[in-house]
């Protein structure tokens, strides 16, 4: 059973699912939600709200029927080793917080930058930041051993641009399109090597990726063909 | 009284013209109607000796003189029931095999292969009565019965539903295993779907194939991506056997410059505009790399587009491994093909790109495939200008599914090796199609699935 909870004006939906209607999943790994007959997908971290597994997806269009869950796909987040986190996004990257926060017992903070009417309705704990150079004197402050940056890339680029000496995570957000590793949309340039985000993806060290060569981040315009 | 021979009145299959074509994904050739297709199965002579021309032609051995008997006879489920004995997709090869190098090219009118010498004659268009048969049964909507044996108990696991893993399942299914297919994309048929565009095989056909695996049991889960969404070692653990199927589907880059903006591989493209139905962005104008079915298939993708379609491929048209009559139908519908081409560099301003450099070849000594090799002309450097470049120079192999299992040995191009039964060096495991021979065609894969249902069922009876 698929629920779809549309968030009027914001472009946001909310997909629930009863959770042994869908695989398990591990820390940090992503599905596609594919809806109308193209089978459109749009690639998102799974949640759990009581019995049901959640996903929320920005979208334009209206989505009323969703055609296929796929997934889980990507690789796991290993946070083995690591006991305070800083877990840095904007409202893009809320539910990929959950999702880890959920999957460990580590001690996580989340501090939010932008819009933060996403993180209300789903109760997450933050602190509303107005610009990157609060991570770094936090950072100093707090004794974190990990940052983790998601949402846009550029909120991982502009950490990594603060020079932090605390090891940086980053969750990728590149245009998915299969999820198993085919089509190279989602390619990026790791210390030289292409990995995709599809399959190795998507949490990279962030100083490990070449973010300019990241050109295929921004979605072109789509539209249906005459078939 | 003799047979009359009838070396050149072949029929030829009716196309849209290309001004039509090149605006819809639609498919372009049309289909014998059923006078044609009569009339041209009354040019075959039925060769007594048919296992040494067109069906040793045939990678997977169709019965083709019985076929056409059919056909004569005005019997076409016979005729259906005759060629899904060995090929169970009668719509698909008939549209794309390269039949010129197949049956048709061992077609005793064309070709005496017993003799091995040129005939005077045009081959028996043999690929278009397939699909008129193909066609026939499915849009007339006879049932077809297809009684798979009683249950056996067993259970296979079939990784990937392109033709080698649905040549699998089907075999299997017959013989009474259950079996489920693990499929990364939401729907079946592998590159037939997202690789071949609907201007060629319409997806329809895919649909309705699909229909027949559910009637014989076969059970599909979509989206499910083996060594992410689930272990392969689980999928072994839980199944009697295992088919690993997956393909060579990775799409290939490789070219100082293919970092740019602009840069697609082949797979890419042609995925976003066949299975998710998008309008890629490729500019006024595209530069497609490669001389094979990818590099066709993208160039019919790209003319669709409304883009002026250029090609370039380092060899000749000869030496290709596309089809001739697929270069003229891309060269009538607009595409601009420049043979002895070889690109060296993808040129960028501001990240985008802006042309590929290109050096003109010439032909040399032949090289380890037989073919010559091609060697640069001197000083014959030249610059397409382009907003966009396709890689359509072959795929690798993608190991996902099977990377964590290290038991199973791999060649050195990273696809898997198997013995003459296709086993994997891990008992139970299986493997065939791309994934061991490397990007090949359709039909070849499908033969290399049902070859292997014959040995894993063998394996499933031997393990009771």
């Amino acid at each position: 059973m698929v629920r779809i909870e549309r968030r009027e004006g914001k472009g946001w939906f909310f997909i629930k699912v009863d959770k042994g209607n869908i695989p398990e999943w591990k820390r940090g790994q992503y599905f596609i939600i594919r809806y109308g007959e193209n089978y459109k997908g749009i690639p998102s971290f799974p949640f759990q709200i009581g019995d049901e597994a959640t996903f929320v997806i920005h979208s334009e269009e209206k989505i009323e029927e969703i055609t296929n869950i796929e997934g889980p796909c990507g690789k796991p987040l290993n946070l083995s080793g690591y006991t305070r986190i800083l877990f840095v996004c904007n409202e893009k990257g809320i539910p990929a917080f959950i999702n880890i926060k959920q999957k460990g017992k580590e001690h996580i903070d989340l501090f939010m930058l932008g819009s933060t009417e996403l993180g209300e309705e789903l109760g997450v704990n933050y602190r509303l930041i107005r610009s990157l150079e609060e991570v770094k004197e936090e950072a100093h402050k707090s004794n974190y051993d990990l940052i983790i940056s998601a949402g846009d890339n550029e909120i991982s680029k502009g950490i990594l641009d603060l020079n932090i000496p605390v090891e940086h995570v980053a969750c990728v957000d590149t245009p998915i399109r299969d999820g198993a590793g085919l089509c190279l949309i989602c390619r990026v340039y790791v210390k030289g090597k292409m990995k995709l985000n599809c399959v190795d993806g998507r949490w990279f060290i962030a100083g490990d990726i070449d973010w300019d060569k990241l050109k295929v981040s921004k979605e072109e315009k789509v539209g249906c063909l005459r078939r | 009284m003799p047979k009359k021979i009838r070396y050149f009145d072949r029929n030829k299959e009716p196309f849209l013209s290309p001004e039509e074509r090149v605006k819809t994904f639609k498919e372009y050739a049309l289909g014998f109607s059923v006078s044609m297709a009569i009339d041209e199965a009354n040019r075959c002579l039925f060769c007594k000796d048919a296992e040494k021309r067109c069906i040793k032609g045939c990678p997977i051995h169709v019965d083709i003189p019985g076929f056409i008997k059919k056909i004569t006879e005005g019997d076409l489920v016979g005729a259906y029931k005759k060629i899904i004995e060995t090929d169970i997709f009668p719509s698909i090869c008939g549209r794309v095999c390269p039949q010129e190098r197949q049956c048709e090219g061992s077609c005793i009118l064309y070709y005496d292969t017993v003799r091995d010498r040129k005939n005077k004659g045009l081959p028996v268009s043999i690929g278009a009565l397939e699909k008129f048969v193909g066609d026939f049964i499915r849009i007339s909507g006879i049932e077809i019965e297809e009684i798979p044996d009683p249950p056996t108990g067993k259970r296979v696991a079939i990784i990937g539903a392109g033709p080698a893993g649905l040549g699998c399942a089907y075999d299997l299914a017959m013989k009474g295993h259950k079996v489920y297919v693990y499929e990364a994309l939401p729907k079946i048929g592998g590159v037939m779907t997202y690789g071949i565009p609907s201007a060629r095989l319409s997806k329809e056909i895919i649909d309705y194939e699909y229909e027949r695996f559910r009637k014989l049991g076969v059970e599909f889960i979509f989206g499910c991506v083996v060594g992410r969404s689930i272990s392969l070692r689980e999928i072994i653990n839980e199944y009697d056997a295992v088919f690993i199927a997956s393909g060579y589907g990775r799409g290939r880059l490789g070219l100082k410059g293919d970092d740019l903006e602009g840069v697609y591989s082949a797979i890419e493209v042609l995925m976003r505009v066949n299975l998710f139905g998008e309008k890629v962005n490729l500019g006024k104008k595209t530069v497609i790399i490669g001389g094979g079915f990818t590099a066709i298939d993208a160039a019919i993708t790209a003319l669709r587009l409304g883009v002026e379609t250029h090609v370039v491929y380092r060899r000749t048209r000869e030496t290709s491994s596309a089809r001739q009559e697929e270069w003229d139908h891309i060269k009538e519908e607009g595409a601009f093909i420049h043979w002895l081409t070889q690109p060296i560099e993808i040129l960028g301003e501001e990240g985008k790109v802006k042309g590929i450099k290109c050096i003109k070849m010439t032909l040399g000594e032949k090289d380890e495939s037989g073919r010559p090799r091609p060697v640069p002309v001197p000083n014959s450097e030249h610059i397409i200008d382009c907003d966009s470049v396709i890689f359509a120079i072959g795929q690798d192999p993608n190991p996902v599914s099977y990377e964590d299992v290290p038991e199973i040995k791999r060649d050195k191009w990273g696809g898997i090796m198997v013995n003459e039964r296709y086993e994997t060096t891990l008992r139970g495991v299986f493997a065939g199609g791309d994934v061991i021979s490397g990007g090949d065609t359709v039909v070849r894969a499908l033969a290399q699935g049902r070859e292997a249902a014959k040995f894993i069922h063998e394996y499933l009876m031997e393990s009771k």
